[in-house]
């Protein structure tokens, strides 16, 4: 599953870490979800989907492979 | 799923507990402290309990962030733990016989929760180090 938060960050220009304190988990959290080294949890995903005010769908996209 | 994890400050108190006591076992193993009697029983059941004790509260307490990837990576650390543990302890039962093998088992105790604090101590310190590739301000 790939993720475009990496990409959402920078459009609203804020870092890992105010993400990870505003979604309530640690910055390497962060770090590894973006680099799809961590499947974040469904309530994790859709808070950080509300976090960007956007459907958890447009965030975290689904592979072939999944 | 709630999952009860002892208080941050364990961790402390876990490695002051469990690493004279390893250090106690180790002796006692080897033979390197002779003792006998209520004093080498003493010593054994203080040896086997510091460690267990040691080790528990070192990779069940929380961390200073708690969320649920420290919790995955300790639940990948005990299933890990415990299949090498199980491999060990087959290999330990073809190849060694006799005494000695009184002697392994009797390692065998405490080495699951040692191997579970080898491997969940070494995931976190890889997860701590994880560093972004951009940094901002």
């Amino acid at each position: 599953m790939k993720n475009r938060i990496k990409v959402e960050r920078a459009e609203i220009n804020i870092t890992q870490q105010q993400l990870a304190e505003a979604v309530g988990v640690s910055r390497q959290t962060i770090v590894a979800i973006e680099k799809n080294h961590f499947l974040p949890s469904t309530p994790l995903a859709l808070k950080i989907s509300r976090f960007f005010g956007k459907p958890v769908e447009s965030i975290f996209i689904l592979e072939e492979t999944d | 799923m709630k999952i009860f994890l002892f208080p941050h400050c364990f961790r402390q108190i876990g490695w002051i507990v469990l690493l004279p006591t390893l250090l106690l076992g180790i002796l006692l193993l080897c033979g390197t402290l002779s003792v006998s009697g209520i004093l080498e029983t003493f010593l054994n059941d203080t040896a086997i309990i510091g460690i267990a004790l040691g080790s528990i509260f070192v990779s069940c307490s929380r961390e200073r962030i708690e969320d649920e990837m420290t919790s995955a990576i300790r639940l990948k650390a005990l299933l890990t733990s415990l299949y090498t543990y199980v491999v060990f302890l087959i290999i330990w039962t073809l190849a060694v016989n006799g005494i000695a093998y009184i002697y392994i088992m009797a390692a065998s105790l405490v080495m699951l929760p040692l191997m579970f604090v080898v491997r969940f101590r070494y995931e976190m310190h890889k997860y701590n180090k994880e560093k972004s590739d951009e940094e901002q301000d």
